[in-house]
């Protein structure tokens, strides 16, 4: 069955936790009835978690100081002031 | 957190190089998996990052206090970033959209018909997959996933980010979200 326009909103909705209860409630008896909005909904939660279970990696160990080493030097007197 | 962030930067305006070194400690894993996840490729990630660094440095002096400093950092990666990739791939005529259609572009178009090879999903390990995935998202969608799936920020953060409205970026992640789901259903 081809579900209103509407339905996939409340989807997304659902999904970015913006629904209210009774849409939400809406949504869920919607697909206990529905496969194919059951589906997408399934698939949309799925593509959420693979995308969020990337890794966090760490950049390389040298990161800091190669930043450093490549920052325009600053003027001498700021470095070091000049004692008096 | 802001009030030291805060403190290091007036060091760093009073012309203390060394204190530059704190914030990129303190943020170099975030920009350096933004500028990962974006263009997937490690060393490249890791120029663009720095590079991101270099450019907060130079131009310490047009950040706005009052304001957050990793939004503004998080947006020069990003910008560097979605450049190099612009410059990277000539396949821009994808990215670009159909007249009339809100946004829809000839690759999400192509991506909703074109299931994904079984062998292709057994050639890589999932992370390697999705981040594939991403990859071939279009930039303005891919910017706004990484942003909220991968650096867990809120819409008013990622609207800061990116310079367009929240409504916006809820219509790229709720489009890049799609496009996703098409080719990683295949799990």
């Amino acid at each position: 069955m081809a579900c209103l326009k509407e339905m996939v909103q409340i989807m997304y909705k659902v999904l970015d936790q913006e629904a209210t209860e009774v849409e939400e409630r809406e949504f869920f008896d919607h697909i206990n009835t529905c496969s194919t909005c059951r589906e997408h909904f399934l698939e949309l939660k799925q593509t959420e978690s693979l995308v969020k279970g990337l890794e966090t990696k760490e950049p390389s160990e040298g990161f800091t100081q190669a930043v450093m080493a490549k920052l325009p030097q600053p003027h001498k007197k700021s470095r070091r002031p000049a004692k008096v | 957190m802001d009030q030291k962030v805060k403190k290091i930067i007036t060091k760093v305006r009073k012309g203390d190089h060394q204190a530059f070194a704190e914030l990129v400690n303190l943020y170099k894993t975030q920009v350096y998996n933004i500028c990962l996840r974006l263009v997937r490729i490690p060393q490249e990630a890791e120029d663009l990052a720095q590079e991101a660094f270099i450019r907060a440095y130079t131009n310490i002096d047009k950040y706005e206090i009052d304001r957050k400093f990793s939004t503004w950092l998080f947006r020069i990666a990003t910008n560097l970033s979605i450049d190099y990739l612009r410059k990277k791939k000539p396949s821009a005529y994808l990215d670009a959209e159909i007249p009339g259609t809100d946004g829809f572009t000839m690759y999400t178009q192509l991506a909703s018909e074109e299931p994904l090879p079984e062998d292709l999903v057994l050639e890589y390990e999932t992370q390697e997959w999705v981040q594939r995935e991403i990859e071939e998202l279009p930039a303005k969608y891919r910017s706004a996933i990484v942003l909220k799936y991968i650096q867990d920020l809120s819409l008013k953060e990622i609207s800061d980010i990116l310079d367009i409205p929240v409504a916006t970026v809820k219509t790229r992640i709720h489009r890049g979200r799609e496009a996703l789901r098409k080719r990683l259903r295949h799990v």
